[in-house]
């Protein structure tokens, strides 16, 4: 019998939880910016109360494992820095999402 | 937890924190006074203007709102909702406008004898459709409070068929009333906010 045949089923579900999203900021990054189609930096400071050395750091890694990218653009003749998820960042929080339930689920 | 609804939840929150500015509160009680005002003071030419806020809207929501709040996209079933209720919003502004047209004309006599009409009973009519307005927006723009709004400007235009009061103080009175509202709102918002450090 294997290890992981041994474990409960949360235990397993644990296991599969993405680390990179797990972390608190980039956890509030992903789900700001799943919600939106895209957000400037402004609007995810506001809205994930975090500095903005912090969230360039956690957007650097983000960005480094390809689930946000940078797109820039003029809104108003004005140049912005529009940050998105991309289509392997929005299947990463999808997951994410269904097995921190199966954690919480299992756990109650 | 991070549930559908949960986050259907945020996202609406977060889309509704773009009005706690209350620049629209403002927009929309300046026509409401000026229309007030006009009827009044007898000064036809104030009806003109409640067109103006409405135009004044946008630019003021970028030079104030934006800068604090930052720029969002919303999801692509927001933004189709959003372009609706403007096409919508639109059309109801139009109609004001035209509304507004077709009651100074008539105050002065130039398209037919209004003003005995007018004191009868179709300031009940104008009342509702200006409630209706406000109405409007509450459904479309999903802000609760201008329901509220509605039923003070209806009250407004109401109030003179059940007091002894000039037509048209009650409602440049709310029309006062909730543009002070969104001062409000906006002082709040400004206390609330500051611009990012760049």
């Amino acid at each position: 019998m294997s290890p992981q045949q041994t474990q409960p089923a949360e235990m397993l579900a644990i296991d599969r939880l993405d680390r990179v999203i797990h972390e608190p900021g980039r956890l509030k990054i992903m789900t700001h910016l799943y919600i939106v189609e895209s957000g400037d930096f402004v609007y995810l400071m506001r809205t994930t109360g975090l500095t903005r050395g912090n969230l360039s750091s956690h957007m650097t890694k983000l960005e480094q494992v390809g689930y946000v990218e940078v797109i820039k653009e003029f809104v108003n003749r004005r140049p912005v820095t529009m940050l998105s998820l991309t289509e392997t960042g929005r299947k990463a929080f999808q997951d994410y999402r269904k097995n921190i339930s199966l954690v919480m689920e299992s756990s109650n | 937890m991070i549930s559908e609804s949960d986050l259907r939840n945020a996202e609406r929150k977060n889309y509704l924190f773009y009005f706690e500015d209350g620049i629209l509160d403002i927009i929309a009680g300046l026509p409401v006074l000026s229309f007030g005002l006009g009827m009044v003071f007898d000064a036809t030419l104030l009806f003109i203007f409640t067109w103006l806020p409405i135009i004044l809207y946008w630019p003021v929501k970028q030079a104030i709102t934006l800068p604090r709040m930052g720029y969002v996209k919303f999801s692509p079933e927001r933004q189709r909702r959003i372009s609706k209720n403007m096409v919508l919003l639109l059309f109801a502004g139009s109609l004001f406008l035209l509304l507004g047209i077709f009651v100074t004309l008539g105050f002065e006599g130039q398209l037919f004898n209004l003003r005995d009409f007018m004191m009868k009973y179709s300031l009940l009519i104008l009342g509702a459709i200006m409630a209706s307005a406000f109405l409007l927006i509450s459904i479309l723009f999903e802000l609760k409070r201008f329901s509220g709004y509605g039923a003070l400007v209806f009250a407004a235009w109401l109030t003179p068929f059940l007091f002894p009061i000039r037509e048209g103080i009650p409602v440049a009175l709310i029309g006062a009333l909730i543009s002070l509202i969104g001062v409000g709102f906006l002082v709040r918002f400004f206390i609330n906010t500051t611009p990012p450090l760049e």
